[in-house]
């Protein structure tokens, strides 16, 4: 089973440029989303605008942002619902402190990801110490950060928030959004570690065989708390990056989160019993998705249909990563059991 | 003589009879059960009403009829996260199909009932053809029910729906709700199967082990059709005395379900790792969780934290069923002496 993404190709002798990308894992993925980029930019003018390219970078970039964590807890085996209500609860209250407690953007932006740390210790705790199933214990944890939140702000919806703090969200760096700088370098970042870091290998090697791992002398609690923890606060960095696009903090805001983020790691490639992962593939994943969603958008198709299509795209991107894996063929479809 | 003899027996047998009571696995939550009703009971007057006993009872349908499936499910070793999601659906549709189709009533209460099977099915085919975990299974399917759910209706409110469609939701049959009578009644009907049919062995059997099961000779794929249909029929039945109870469709009307039902079936003392549950065990978790909804409303704590409060009760019923299952001991926490 491969564990690192890279590298596979270091023993054999040298192939075309060409062979090489086509052996790469994540060529496939490309190829889906070079293909429907290339067939939008010549069906839709919309499309092509300067201002849509931009709003899909920057729509993208939301839950692309939360996708790392994701991925990284799909790779280890696990599985996080509560990234959605972390979201919303970093969002809220980051923009909380600033409206009603006067305090500075910064410190409202510290304060947000200071609760998603709380939260990725929280959840970390019950899964590593209290032996919780990820699952349950991350869809238990939604429920009382979304209770916290409600609690806290009466479900009202924060408006008016400083540009200091909707800058990440809706703010420019040079050319591009600033909310898309941070989600290009996060991913860099995010693939340097897992791919080189002893973190990042044990990462992979705990998603592979949780037992395995443990008989090497692999810590598993630990791994398994930094990548909660990890989860949780770009979840929160989501947040508040949503939060700003939107230039307002709203109850709700973590619902749609969910579904595009495990999509991103599913299309991207990510095995959903764990082990095998990157945060390139992800990355692509989650330009796919976005690509779609606007697709919808500028060639008006009913708007209400987005969501039935992501549902639908995650089905497909399973059932193709089940057949890629030989876990499924076409005769055990026809087969009756 | 012959009294003399008897009489020791009697009390032998009087004696295990009590033993077999405190020994029946749904004790504990019985007993959790009395007490936060007693406590609550004690506490607050307005809990007292007759009144407030119909209301827990009929606010505890939607979330019981919908953790009886999901126990089916859990005793299998499975999970669905697209019950809401089912819910929302069958009871939007079926609405759609009274006001704007202008069917009769019972056609539409049944289109419902079926559609909500319809979505288990697809559950189930996907789960078992295409081998994918049931969470991410039903998590991607709840996705593409509300999907349809909002391409259909648009998003629209359908109220003012007629008294034969709101039977289920909102009439009493004497005193007692209809509603109540349905969740007893299929509890019952649900205990029969899993404890008398073959069906029903099967469904512990795959939570006991999988592998052991087919071995065994057990239809595991047939078996888990079954199962996730089971869950799609009562959410279905579910979303359908939710719009009766409110006589409207609304789309984010099962929204806050997911984890009370969860918590319910969890508390009523179904293994997470499946082989172990009973319907009068997930009656009385729900049964704890309507109490529980109650007293925030009743005692007027801040109705916002409701959320929270079903949020940790979760917790603690999974910490509670990991020391059940012995996953977890005390021994664990002391420190240096967790491995030899």
């Amino acid at each position: 089973m491969a564990v690192t993404t890279g590298g596979r190709s270091t023993s054999k002798p040298p192939r075309s440029a060409w062979r090489r990308f086509l052996g790469m894992r994540e060529s496939g993925v490309f190829l889906v989303l070079a293909s429907m980029y290339v067939a939008m930019w010549f069906v839709s003018p919309v499309f092509r605008a300067r201002f849509n390219q931009v709003s899909i970078l920057s729509q993208m970039a939301v839950f692309a942002v939360l996708a790392i964590g994701q991925t990284m807890v799909i790779v280890s085996g696990g599985f996080d619902l509560s990234q959605g209500p972390i979201a919303a609860l970093a969002g809220m209250l980051g923009g909380l402190a600033i409206k009603n407690w006067g305090w500075s953007p910064l410190a409202g932006i510290g304060f947000g990801l200071a609760i998603g740390l709380a939260c990725g210790v929280f959840n970390g705790l019950i899964i590593t110490r209290l032996q919780f199933e990820p699952v349950v214990a991350t869809l238990a944890a939604s429920s009382i950060y979304s209770g916290i939140m409600y609690s806290m702000t009466k479900g009202n919806t924060v408006v008016e928030l400083p540009p200091q703090f909707t800058w990440l969200g809706s703010g420019d760096l040079g050319p591009l959004p600033a909310g898309v700088v941070v989600m290009f370098a996060l991913y860099a970042l995010m693939q340097f570690v897992l791919t080189t870091s002893e973190f990042g290998r044990h990462v992979f090697l705990i998603g592979s065989n949780k037992e395995a791992a443990r008989l090497a002398g692999i810590n598993v609690e630990r791994t398994q708390f930094g990548i909660f923890l990890t989860s949780a606060l770009v979840a929160s960095l989501g947040g508040i990056m949503l939060a700003g696009r939107i230039s307002a903090a709203q109850p709700q805001m973590g619902a749609g989160l969910m579904l595009p983020t495990v999509a991103a790691a599913i299309v991207g490639g990510t095995w959903l019993t764990g082990g095998v992962g990157s945060m390139f593939g992800t990355l692509m994943g989650a330009a796919i998705m976005a690509v779609l969603k606007n697709a919808i958008v500028v060639l008006r198709v009913n708007i209400y249909l987005q969501e039935f299509v992501v549902g639908v795209v995650v089905v497909l991107a399973v059932v193709i990563d089940q057949v890629r894996r030989g876990n499924l063929s076409l005769s055990l479809l026809r087969r009756r059991a | 003589m012959s009294e003399q003899k008897t009489d020791p027996s009697v009390t032998a047998s009087l004696l295990s009879k009590l033993k077999s009571l405190f020994g029946f696995r749904e004790s504990a939550v019985l007993a959790v059960l009395l007490l936060a009703y007693v406590i609550m009971w004690g506490v607050s007057p307005a809990f007292r009403t007759l009144n407030n006993h119909i209301t827990i009872l009929k606010q505890m349908t939607v979330v019981a009829i919908m953790a009886f499936g999901l126990t089916v499910v859990y005793i299998s070793g499975g999970f669905d996260l697209s019950q809401a999601g089912i819910a929302t659906l069958a009871g939007m549709l079926s609405g759609w199909a009274v006001a704007m189709w202008h069917w009769p009533s019972w056609l539409a209460v049944l289109f419902g009932i079926l559609l909500g099977g319809l979505c288990g099915m697809f559950n189930a085919l996907l789960i078992m053809r295409l081998r994918i975990e049931p969470a991410v299974v039903t998590l991607a399917t709840s996705s593409i029910y509300m999907g349809i759910m909002y391409f259909w209706t648009k998003g629209l409110t359908i109220s003012n729906l007629p008294a034969g469609y709101n039977w289920l939701g909102s009439a009493s049959l004497g005193p007692v709700p209809v509603a109540v009578v349905v969740m007893f009644v299929l509890a019952g009907m649900l205990q029969w199967m899993l404890s008398r049919t073959v069906f029903g062995r099967h469904v512990f059997l795959l939570g006991n082990s999988k592998e052991a099961a087919r071995l065994a000779g057990v239809r595991v794929e047939r078996t888990l059709f079954g199962i996730y249909t089971i869950g799609g029929f009562v959410s279905g039945l579910a979303g359908i005395i939710l719009s009766g109870r409110i006589s409207a469709s609304v789309t984010n009307m099962a929204a806050g379900l997911l984890t009370p039902t969860v918590a319910a079936t969890i508390i009523g003392g179904t293994w997470l790792s499946g082989g172990v549950g009973s319907m009068a065990g997930t009656l009385m978790g729900s049964a704890i969780m309507a109490i529980l909804r109650n007293a925030i409303v009743v005692l007027q704590v801040d109705i916002y934290l409701q959320e929270g409060v079903v949020g940790v009760i979760t917790v603690l019923a999974v910490l509670m069923d990991l020391f059940r299952r012995k996953r977890l001991t005390l021994q664990m926490f002391l420190p240096k002496r967790r491995q030899a």
